[in-house]
């Protein structure tokens, strides 16, 4: 692979820089999340809005070496969690507010918020909307009260459809939901179900995730006990099968493995990620994707909530070569449904993919998993990436 | 070396001289006697490792004997050499060569078990050789132990006119009573007087680290010197005695060995199978004529591939010559196969040389090895007239090409209590046996007989046998020749591809029954992979089981990460580097211990 004495910087690229802002506080931990969020700390949140505000001006989460003198125009800005909208919405708005202070934020910046629906009110949602927020995120999960019992989610359906119907009339026109599929006891018909109630609330985009059994989650350690016992995976690119189907007969298409949406309004921030694009992630445990002089670094912030208050530096961070590069446009990229752009994978590694890849690329053809056209490679079958990626890692 | 003075040997054909072995069952306190009857005469006393005559860790942990020793041991003015013969029906000729170096055996026999089939095997060997038979019954210190039952099978066997002495080989209690009967109803050597010719007959061939190759010898006749020049007979090897001596019970030199006498040497020779069990040993300057009749070549009867972890072929290769040294059984030959690389083809004497020798190479030399499923060795004749033997599947002529195939036959003895008759009649059947014999030892205790094929001995029988009958059965087999069967070769397909290491030779009436069990286990061996794949197993060009390991639809997780690529990434890198790890099958991944698995019959 060709050596450059500069990797190029993602940002001049794509024109695109996003920010992450984290908030982990939650009112009760699902049982299948491996996020760092927490419940029971609400005395931390105060201390802790205080510090994201500051990281806001100052970006004390960035790592060593990281280009940030200029600070490049910011394009996106996602809070997510835990649960932002358990903590009072002038703050999430100080913290917006502080990121206008110290970053440039492009007009047409999207700005999410994720939420819950239990914890959002008429109130919040006009604060939100007033202080910037233009795109709205909900955890809805599921539809199904005992699916979502199951998943230790703490509102039920009609919670969920207010919460969404809500957004609509406070006058957001770009409301996204979240669900699981592949939950222990699911049926084809509530999935369908959860699919068709969230729709008619006219939301704009859909994140569809298959549920996964993490390390240390109460849910894997049911899964041990054998007290859940996981569907078979078939069922589960079943149901896949049927989101693509009932989705795009509502009118959505897929970007990504786990992300459809209504035209225009594909999520630019998680876009940002797929594309290789670089990000500052503020609060803890926030992940960043930053160019240095001759580079690029990943960091990621202390998970503690409290550590993080006190403004502890990063606790890692790992540099990125061309090859670590090349492979992650690969690996990224191929999740969506675009694919990896040869244009844009030859000006962020500085080599072109066939240059980069003769073999693998023929041999991921040869066996059906990958199709290359004369401006992008494609996976074939989405389902099966990692099949496909492995070669490129 | 001892320091003990010894007992000087007696003049040729000296009748003072007693040569006896013992004949008995796994577990029936053989090597305690011989400790015991080693202590009375003197020869030992007191600290020393119980079971003196069993060398070898492994024989100690399994409680067996497999290679024979021989013991010298003096008692009232006489001299006994007590010879260890091999407890196993692997070892049936190295049995009958101890045999022949002997004039007496003490047939022994628990008197809380009963006979079992191997004491039989042997004893009747040794009735046939003409061997003065001293019954025992042993153990008769333990609350359970039931002599007159036991008493009564061993009149059936051998008539009632023998006296049996009740002994405790742990408690010493009634061994003396052997000894005098050893003196009385033993008759001493006969030694051939015609002429003077030096015949040793080589009872045991042991290799020795430092000292090379020790063979121990019964003396028929003519007198022997150390430094003598000798020949060994069968293959005109000549060489020189280094050192002559007796066991007595470590090795003693001696300056010479008279006819009768047992004892071993030390010559040049390196490899065991230079000094086979069987061969006569001569003087190079002047030869007998004859040999000690009977001489046999081992023949190897049950055959596997061994096949080593990755990168240990040199390390494997270097284990099997030196199990080669020490065992005359064993053969090998290196053999490739698809799916599980460079290995070797191995050859033995039956199914517990094999576990033996498999065993040894795990615990002598650490390694970890993949072995094939045993086949025996099939006499193909072609229609061109010529005969092949074939212990390898993949060796297997086009059927086209064959006339007929021959496999081996046995027959296979069974001592259980009567209550399991029928089970053993059931598993005889089931495993292609014709029944030859069926006799009561005593109301309790019956003996079966049955015609049956090694292969299928080979096969899980003895573990079934144990099973079906609580593990009180015993079983022996002799090896009668060769019978025309309509045997198959078996081939499994995983997506086209023929899998050597899985082909196997098999009676045509099994074919089905096992290519179903096959594909089945390798359905659940095999991960699912992009593409439908087909497991089948044929006959040829005829497929007679099939299973489908049906495509992957998903691998993907279908998650957040959020911004955290590089733990995406190190997940990622921790699947490559186990799919690094897959064996290939065409073009089916599959993990490495799949075949190691798919073998391993316990997991069926």
């Amino acid at each position: 692979m060709p050596t450059l004495t500069r990797l190029p910087r993602p940002r001049d690229v794509l024109n695109e820089f996003g920010i992450y802002v984290h908030v982990p506080f939650c009112s009760h931990r699902c049982w299948y999340c491996d996020f760092n969020a927490y419940a029971g700390l609400d005395d931390q949140i105060a201390p802790y809005m205080d510090a994201l505000e500051r990281d806001a001006r100052e970006a004390f989460s960035a790592p060593d070496g990281a280009e940030l003198d200029q600070r490049p125009v910011v394009t996106s800005i996602f809070i997510g969690g835990g649960t932002p909208s358990l903590v009072p919405a002038p703050s999430i708005v100080c913290v917006v507010d502080a990121l206008r202070d110290g970053w440039t934020i492009a007009s047409d910046a999207e700005i999410t918020i994720e939420c819950n629906p239990e914890s959002i009110t008429a109130a919040k949602l006009d604060a939100y909307l007033a202080g910037g927020i233009n795109r709205i995120s909900f955890g809805v999960q599921s539809l199904d009260n005992a699916l979502l019992e199951r998943l230790g989610r703490i509102h039920d359906a009609a919670t969920a459809l207010e919460a969404l119907r809500l957004a609509k009339r406070a006058g957001f026109d770009n409301v996204s939901a979240d669900l699981i599929y592949g939950v222990p006891d699911e049926t084809d018909d509530a999935w369908r179900r959860s699919l068709d109630g969230v729709l008619a609330t006219g939301v704009d985009h859909l994140s569809c995730y298959a549920l996964i059994y993490e390390e240390g989650t109460p849910l894997e350690s049911f899964r041990k006990l054998g007290k859940v016992v996981p569907i078979p995976d078939d069922d589960v690119a079943r149901r896949w099968d049927m989101t693509n189907e009932i989705l795009g007969a509502g009118g959505f298409v897929r970007y990504e493995i786990s992300n459809w949406t209504k035209p225009g309004r594909a999520s630019k921030h998680n876009s940002l990620y797929w594309k290789c694009g670089e990000y500052l992630g503020i609060g803890a445990g926030a992940h960043s994707h930053l160019a240095t002089r001759c580079g690029a670094v990943r960091s990621w912030t202390v998970k503690s909530p409290e550590r993080y208050a006190s403004r502890a530096r990063p606790a890692g961070s790992e540099q990125i070569d061309v090859r670590t590069r090349a492979s992650e446009v690969m690996l990224l990229g191929l999740r969506m449904t675009e694919g990896v752009s040869k244009d844009a994978f030859a000006r962020l590694v500085g080599s072109s993919i066939e240059e980069v890849y003769p073999d693998e690329l023929e041999a991921a053809v040869s066996r059906d998993l990958l199709a290359v056209d004369a401006d992008a490679v494609t996976v074939r079958r989405p389902f099966l990436l990692n099949e496909a990626v492995l070669p490129f890692v | 070396m001892s320091d003990r003075p010894i007992t000087p040997a007696p003049r040729s054909g000296a009748p003072l001289l007693r040569n006896i072995c013992t004949i008995a069952h796994i577990d029936h306190g053989k090597s305690t006697l011989a400790d015991r009857m080693l202590e009375l005469t003197g020869v030992l006393k007191g600290s020393h490792d119980a079971q003196y005559l069993d060398r070898m860790d492994l024989e100690r942990e399994r409680g067996i004997t497999i290679k024979a020793a021989a013991v010298r041991m003096p008692y009232k003015d006489h001299i006994f050499n007590l010879i260890d013969t091999p407890g196993h029906v692997d070892f049936a000729y190295e049995v009958s060569r101890a045999l022949n170096a002997c004039e007496g055996a003490i047939l022994l026999v628990d008197a809380t078990q009963g006979v079992e089939a191997q004491t039989i095997a042997t004893l009747f060997q040794a009735i046939e050789v003409g061997l003065d038979v001293i019954p025992v019954i042993n153990k008769v210190d333990l609350p359970a132990a039931d002599p007159d039952r036991v008493e009564e099978e061993i009149h059936h066997l051998i008539g009632g006119n023998d006296e049996i002495i009740r002994l405790s080989a742990k408690t010493g209690e009634g061994v003396d009573v052997l000894l005098d009967a050893i003196i009385e109803r033993v008759r001493p050597p006969e030694v051939d007087t015609s002429d003077d010719a030096v015949r040793a007959l080589i009872f045991d061939s042991v290799f020795d680290p430092y000292r090379g190759v020790i063979t121990y010898v019964r003396m028929m006749s003519g007198e022997i010197h150390d430094r003598a020049q000798v020949r060994l007979m069968s293959t005109g090897f000549v060489t020189s005695i280094g050192e002559l001596g007796v066991l007595a019970p470590g090795p003693t030199p001696v300056q010479r060995l008279g006819a009768g006498e047992v004892g071993y040497l030390i010559t040049g020779i390196k490899e065991v199978q230079n000094a086979r069990v069987g061969d006569t040993v001569t003087l190079a300057a002047s030869p007998a004529a004859s040999s000690v009749p009977g001489f046999r070549e081992p023949k190897p009867m049950v055959w596997t591939g061994l096949y080593p972890e990755e990168g240990e072929y040199e390390e494997l290769r270097d284990a099997l010559d030196k199990l080669r040294l020490n065992d005359a059984g064993f053969v090998y030959e290196p053999e490739t196969s698809k799916a599980l690389g460079f290995g070797f083809r191995c050859g033995f004497l039956g199914m517990l040389h094999m576990e033996i020798a498999t065993e040894r190479l795990h615990r002598e030399f650490n390694l970890e090895l993949v072995v094939t499923a045993p086949t025996v060795a099939y006499r193909v004749v072609l229609t061109s007239g010529e005969e092949l033997i074939v212990h390898s599947p993949s060796d297997l002529p086009d059927p086209s090409h064959i006339e007929h195939i021959e496999e081996p036959f046995v027959d296979a003895m069974i001592i259980s209590p009567a209550a399991f008759i029928g089970q053993i009649m059931e598993l005889c059947q089931e495993k292609r046996g014709e029944q030859r014999k069926l006799d009561y030892l005593s109301p309790e205790r019956v003996e079966l007989t049955y015609a049956m094929p090694l292969g299928e001995i080979i096969f899980e029988f003895f573990d079934q046998l144990k099973t079906r009958t609580r593990g009180y059965a015993s079983l022996d087999y002799d090896i009668t020749g060769y019978r025309e069967a309509p045997m198959v070769r078996v081939d499994l397909l995983v997506h086209g591809t023929a899998v050597d290491a899985f082909s196997t030779i098999v009676h045509r009436d099994r074919a089905y029954n096992w290519g179903r069990a096959m594909t089945e286990r390798l359905k659940d061996l095999i991960p699912r992979q992009q593409f439908d794949v087909a497991i089948q197993a044929a006959i040829g060009a005829k497929i007679i089981a099939r299973e489908t390991v049906k495509a992957r639809r998903k691998d993907v997780t279908a998650k957040c990460y959020g911004g955290d690529i590089t733990r995406k990434r190190k997940l990622l890198e921790k699947q490559k580097k186990g799919k690094a790890k897959m064996r290939q099958i065409g073009e089916v991944e599959v993990p490495p211990d799949v075949f190691i698995r798919a073998l391993r019959v316990e997991e069926k």
